[in-house]
């Protein structure tokens, strides 16, 4: 069948829903208050927001369980591990593509943000040569309508890579390309300040030869020293041209967010200490931290816990990392005692706040005129249970 | 080494450590385990066989699922005793095994093949039976979905679903073409939809 005849196909048996649709008798959960009520969508966004817990002739009754706006997810590294789901075997880039939007958007996630590296270093050229079919996959899955989310693309740029500039520019002009995050992977700094331990990572899970490890440090604390500021720079003005936001990734010390910030970078995503974090919020930067780092109660690598951000209310935005199914677990997670946020805030650091600073302004959140992303929540054993999800007012899982 | 994020010489010393347990604790482990699952009636596979030997062994036990045989030797043995033969769709869809043993095509060629698992892939599983409709395999449709449905809830002791049927459970899917490869679109589980 050709590809015409099937985006023709789906266009015709499963438009939008025209007739309004109403979750009722739920426990609605906006940007500012969480309430029992009901949500109406009519075609892709949300046409009404009352309150009371009626059930009209027609509308689902959720049962007093939670309506949530869609979350959206900055950073997930889950579109390459499906794409290399075991070390040496990859799958095909659309199959992965699609396989990853099936478990982010049952993980509650209509909006993802599919990160990618840019500057292997090592890896062998086929790994390298993914990149540009993995962007192909994203680009063409969003096109034929084969997605159940929404995806946009977030392009890692590690600065030790003597050949970065070349592997990014051709991207730049990507048109779901919307944010771009400069890491800097060298031993003694940001993720590993102990160089043991990322010893241990690049040996066990990069699988870089024990006897080529120093050679390794050697060559990434160079780069350090001559390009890698000057490709910072590059990458910064290059996104800022074409408006598309740069984070900071790893910041560990007040000197990295100072730089990063008068780069222009409005985002921090993963400082390593609390000092960072200060500055960051200092120079008006948003922090993200990742969502298993909250559910695990700290860092896997060791560094500062994202709860600890939480507490001292210096944590904006959740990304699900590694692991989709974490960005709800976490923010429900900052909503008990020991954090205490409200639910309403703890929501918004998964859905509007990344939304806004992934610079987009028609959704997440639980308001008139916004797209209609909303989850049906299930709360069981404390842990929530996304039991039915609808991006621009489709069932998608 | 890779998959165990294991060195050089841990990988030398975990392999001594499993060849020690092969010969002692292996054969006690295997019987007594198969004994508890019959008498529970439970459906018992053996693991990676290699010789027709294994096969043997494990029929004897009243295992009846022959699970990733690693040789053409293996398999024959297994169709032969009667044992439902499973492969792991990522191998037939990758034209091969990734840790280089016997693929589930060759297997499919000589029609030893019964089920296919998603093994590490669940989207494998769907892609895997829609190959086995082309060449060099071309199986009717239904003969190759059996091998996801039908075939696999008669392996595992589940009589109630595996096919459209009346009576049976209402698990559905709705399957779109794109790029001559299925599209899952929408999932309905017991008359439910869940996707």
């Amino acid at each position: 069948m050709l590809q015409q005849e099937v985006v023709e196909e789906q266009a015709s048996q499963t438009p939008a829903e025209v007739e309004p649709l109403v979750l009722a008798n739920a426990r609605v959960v906006t940007a500012e208050a969480d309430f029992r009520g009901s949500v109406t969508m009519i075609g892709d966004s949300i046409a009404e927001v009352s309150e009371g817990g009626g059930v009209s002739a027609g509308a689902v009754d959720c049962q007093g369980e939670m309506v949530l706006p869609g979350l959206v997810d900055l950073h997930t590294d889950h579109c390459e591990r499906h794409a290399v789901p075991r070390p040496g075997v990859q799958w095909d880039p659309l199959q992965a593509a699609i396989a990853h939007d099936a478990q982010v958007a049952s993980a509650g996630i209509t909006t993802v943000f599919d990160s990618l590296v840019v500057g292997l270093r090592d890896a062998d050229q086929t790994r390298r040569d993914l990149l540009g079919l993995i962007m192909a996959a994203v680009e063409k899955g969003e096109a034929l309508g084969l997605f159940r989310s929404q995806h946009f693309l977030h392009l890692r740029c590690e600065v030790t890579d003597p050949t970065l500039l070349d592997q990014v520019t051709p991207h730049m002009d990507h048109p779901l390309l919307r944010l771009v995050s400069i890491m800097e992977h060298t031993v003694g700094q940001r993720q590993f300040p102990d160089a043991d331990k990322y010893r241990e990572v690049l040996v066990k899970l990069f699988h870089v030869p024990e006897d080529q490890v120093e050679e390794r440090f050697r060559r990434d604390a160079e780069a350090s020293r001559t390009f890698a500021p000057t490709y910072r720079a590059a990458i910064c003005r290059m996104a800022h041209e074409k408006g598309i936001s740069v984070a900071a990734h790893d910041d560990e010390t007040l000197e990295h967010v100072e730089e990063a910030a008068h780069l222009g970078m409005a985002i921090s995503e993963f400082p390593t200490t609390l000092v960072a974090a200060e500055a960051a919020r200092e120079c008006g930067m948003v922090t993200i931290m990742g969502a298993p780092n909250v559910v695990k109660g700290g860092s896997q690598t060791g560094n500062v816990s994202a709860i600890e951000l939480a507490r001292a209310g210096l944590l904006d935005i959740l990304a699900s990392d590694y692991v989709p199914i974490a960005m709800l677990a976490a923010a429900l997670r900052l909503t008990q005692d020991d954090v205490g946020l409200s639910l309403p805030r703890a929501v918004k650091m998964a859905s509007l706040a990344p939304a806004r600073a992934g610079g987009l302004l028609d959704r997440g959140e639980i308001a008139v005129g916004k797209r209609a992303d909303l989850l049906r929540v299930r709360m069981v054993d404390d842990h929530p249970v996304v039991r039915t999800v609808y991006a621009a007012g489709r069932r998608v899982a | 080494m890779k998959n165990l994020s294991l060195s050089e010489a841990e990988a030398d010393a975990h392999i001594n450590r499993l060849t020690g347990a092969l010969e002692e604790v292996a054969p006690k482990n295997r019987a007594v385990l198969a004994a508890r699952g019959r008498q529970r009636g439970l459906a018992i596979a053996s693991h990676d066989d290699e010789t027709e030997a294994h096969v043997e062994e494990a029929a004897a036990m009243g295992i009846t699922v022959s699970e990733f045989p690693t040789t053409l030797a293996a398999a024959r043995k297994a169709k032969a005793q009667g044992m439902h033969v499973v492969m792991g769709a990522p191998n037939l869809i990758r034209g091969g095994s990734h840790s280089g043993n016997v693929s589930a095509a060759e297997l499919a060629e000589e029609g030893l093949l019964d089920n296919l698992a998603s093994d590490y892939i669940p989207a494998a599983m769907l892609q895997a039976a829609f190959r086995l409709t082309e060449g060099p395999h071309d199986l009717a449709l239904p003969r190759a979905l059996a091998k996801v449905t039908a075939n696999p809830a008669r392996a595992a002791g589940l009589d109630d679903r595996g096919r459209l049927a009346p009576g049976l459970k209402a698990d559905l899917l709705r399957v779109a073409m794109v790029d001559n490869k299925p599209h899952l679109r929408t999932v309905w589980r017991d008359g439910k939809r869940v996707m």
